[in-house]
């Protein structure tokens, strides 16, 4: 019996040093939510639950992927059409405010969370200046919209303006000429290239004078990290869905982590 | 919807009271089963506790009920449930292997960001179950049931569901 209490007891411990991997971490590294507590939570990401959670779990903030209504209203929604996560069908384009307030997520049974718009995020999360938040710019257009990209660059200028939140707000596009145009709305933005590669990302950023480059954790060495930071420009990983994505994700030391494990991730790094 | 959740109580007492008292040969063995729901009655999973009220040669009349939960603490990181209760009639026929009907009810009382203060706002609602399914009860307990276990939301809502179960007989 005595044996095999030993045997029980001992055995975890070895598997658990065995899996620990030796690197030196970075806590510096600034930890967001990906859309909040992240993909295939019971909360839906982008929703008010979902963020406010990942806010008090101990993140330096969160990502948050941003779409505009037909009459110019930005909410915080992931996918491209409603019907994938909500009792709504089409894009987010597609429908006035009053509409998509309505909505509700009906991706679990017996819940029935909102669609959030970025003026209701910021008007009720406390203390939001002391956060910071990436905005993933979903540029998803009704087929009858018109100056789309003009209509959500001012959107998005006033709502910035509206809560001052120039200096901890981050855009991620993967749209150059969106880019371009939010660089001379206001060349302070701070502006991410999302690229299909990490060269492409590079070339893209040297040129237009961005912040950095959002990527995910499978398309980035360490060595790549290193060089973006060698040329002033920050990198932020995403595809961070396991423990093993996150350990992996830390040692390549970028400057920010859209992760879905916040909790892990937090206990890790702060 | 609270004056047919209340009627459905009724019919569940009334039924149950009713078997129990046309029940002369009573047999207390194998009543009672504790058994695990993956997906199911309470959403992705609930613990539950069934009763056998009635046996009449292989077909047999059961109530459940359970309980649930999605998140045990609130978004603002306080101790405040979500709360799940699911209750149920079951209808089944066979000695090992059975055939498996059921119909209940599941209380919801869930918390939300109140639209206007985006504040904890608990909201309550009721919704239906119904299942089919295979259920195979062990000689030693084991209980094991598999089926599709459709949920008609706010009464409203229809969603394609299953149910998994693991219990024990006893």
């Amino acid at each position: 019996m005595k044996k095999y209490l030993t045997f029980i007891i001992v055995l975890p411990l070895i598997f658990s040093s065995c899996s620990k991997k030796e690197m030196t971490l970075n806590h510096n590294i600034i930890v967001l939510g990906h859309g909040g507590m992240g993909i295939g939570q019971t909360y839906p990401m982008n929703t008010f639950e979902s963020i406010l959670t990942c806010l008090n779990s101990g993140t330096d903030g969160s990502e948050i992927d941003v779409q505009l209504t037909k009459d110019g209203v930005l909410v915080a929604y992931h996918g491209q059409d409603l019907s994938d996560e909500t009792n709504l069908s089409g894009v987010i384009n597609d429908y006035n405010w009053s509409e998509i307030k309505n909505a509700f997520y009906t991706s679990s049974p017996y819940l029935k969370y909102s669609i959030l718009s970025l003026d209701q995020l910021f008007a009720n999360v406390p203390n939001f200046k002391d956060y910071k938040f990436s905005f993933d710019c979903k540029l998803y257009k009704s087929n009858s919209a018109i100056n789309f990209k003009e209509a959500y660059i001012n959107s998005l200028s006033e709502i910035i303006a509206k809560y001052d939140l120039k200096s901890n707000v981050y855009i991620e596009s993967q749209d150059t000429s969106f880019l371009i145009k939010l660089k001379e709305k206001d060349p302070d933005y701070k502006l991410f290239i999302y690229p299909s590669t990490f060269e492409n990302g590079l070339a893209i950023a040297l040129a237009l004078d961005l912040y950095g480059i959002t990527i995910s954790t499978k398309k980035v060495t360490r060595e790549q990290v290193e060089e973006a930071h060698s040329n002033n420009l920050k990198v932020a990983i995403w595809n961070t869905h396991s423990k093993n994505k996150n350990i992996n994700g830390v040692d390549k030391n970028p400057d920010f982590i859209q992760t879905d494990k916040v909790r892990y991730l937090v206990s890790l790094l702060k | 919807m609270k004056r047919e959740a209340l009627l459905f109580f009724l019919f569940l007492l009334h039924f149950s009271n009713l078997a129990v008292a046309q029940n002369s040969e009573k047999d207390n063995s194998h009543r009672h089963t504790l058994f695990i729901e993956a997906m199911g009655y309470g959403g992705y999973g609930s613990v539950n506790y069934e009763y056998l009220v009635k046996k009449i040669h292989k077909l047999k009349l059961s109530v459940r009920t359970g309980l649930s939960t999605y998140h045990l603490n609130d978004y603002t990181n306080k101790f405040n449930p979500d709360v799940i209760i699911p209750v149920g009639i079951n209808v089944y026929y066979g000695t090992k292997h059975n055939i498996d009907f059921g119909l209940g009810q599941t209380i919801t009382s869930i918390i939300y960001a109140n639209n206007l203060d985006f504040q904890p706002k608990r909201l309550n609602a009721l919704h239906t179950n119904l299942s089919i399914g295979y259920r195979y009860e062990g000689e030693k307990g084991f209980l094991f049931k598999i089926g599709y276990a459709p949920i008609i939301e706010n009464q409203k809502t229809f969603r394609h569901w299953a149910l998994l179960d693991f219990g024990y007989t006893f």
